[in-house]
């Protein structure tokens, strides 16, 4: 009797030291550790292909990776335009799609604000306002977050959606990834943006 | 204090966030314990160049403003 009580004893105390080795080998050695040890991470989910949106989050993007963080910019639906080069006309496979890039022009020069866009006017003010002031443009700031290794991630599925091919896309973009892989990153992230 | 100089940056004129992306290129560039000295004429490099060092674990060994011009001199660790 006093036997068995002791191998139960013993078995449960067992399990505990493999339930907390397992705990610790989990997260590392100790949560804090972990912390310390990897590097800061950022993920910005560029979902609009507005110049207003966009701008911040190449500015946020570039900096982060200036500071150091691990940084990805997800592009995603109408984030996915001002990534096709400028000299690109129209994008698409089918009428529909041909359509959708002939009313919204792709191209990081021609994203148009997302209010007071006035025909183009205001998204040409703005920029003025920016190259007068010497505020670095988003095309300067997408070659910027390539340099410092920034991680630019199309939308499989938005490109397919959209017609967009990987050829069409600026130098600097990274392969086309789905929402798992962008999810992933998040998950990994202690700043998670969706602008 | 004087110190031997390898790589100056120049942002002078340039806004946010240029000066803190022109400092990080540069600090790539130089090897740890060399120096550079980053001008700039943006208020924000006031709070950013600072808060870049600290963050990421480089030396700010001065920083100094003459006629508008804020002078940073920063030790690669």
């Amino acid at each position: 009797m006093r036997k068995s009580e002791c191998s139960v004893l013993d078995h449960t105390s067992q399990r505990g030291i493999e339930k907390g080795a397992g705990a610790v080998s989990d997260s590392g050695v100790t949560p804090g550790g972990v912390e310390d040890d990897l590097p800061e991470s950022m993920t910005i989910v560029a979902w609009s292909g507005d110049l207003d949106k966009l701008w911040p989050t190449l500015i946020l993007g570039s900096t982060g990776a200036a500071y150091g963080m691990n940084t990805t910019i997800f592009f995603t639906f109408w984030g996915l335009f001002p990534l096709v080069r400028d000299d690109v006309r129209i994008t698409g496979t089918n009428a529909m799609t041909k359509a959708l890039a002939g009313m919204n022009r792709p191209g990081m020069s021609h994203m148009k604000l997302s209010k007071l866009n006035m025909g183009g006017a205001g998204a040409w003010m703005m920029k003025k306002l920016a190259r007068d002031q010497k505020v670095a443009h988003p095309k300067e700031l997408v070659e910027m977050c390539t340099e410092l290794g920034v991680k630019l991630w199309p939308c499989e599925m938005s490109m397919e959606l959209l017609g967009i091919r990987p050829d069409q896309l600026i130098d600097g973009v990274g392969e086309p990834v789905g929402a798992a892989t962008a999810l992933s990153e998040m998950n990994k992230s202690n700043i998670n943006l969706f602008i | 204090m004087s110190y031997e100089v390898h790589l100056s940056i120049d942002a002078k004129g340039q806004k946010c966030p240029m000066p803190v992306l022109l400092t990080s290129r540069g600090i790539k560039k130089i090897e740890p314990g060399q120096v550079m000295v980053v001008e700039a004429t943006d208020g924000g490099s006031k709070s950013d160049i600072p808060s870049w060092a600290k963050d990421t674990g480089n030396e700010l060994l001065e920083s100094t403003i003459e006629d508008g011009v804020y002078r940073y001199v920063i030790r690669k660790s």
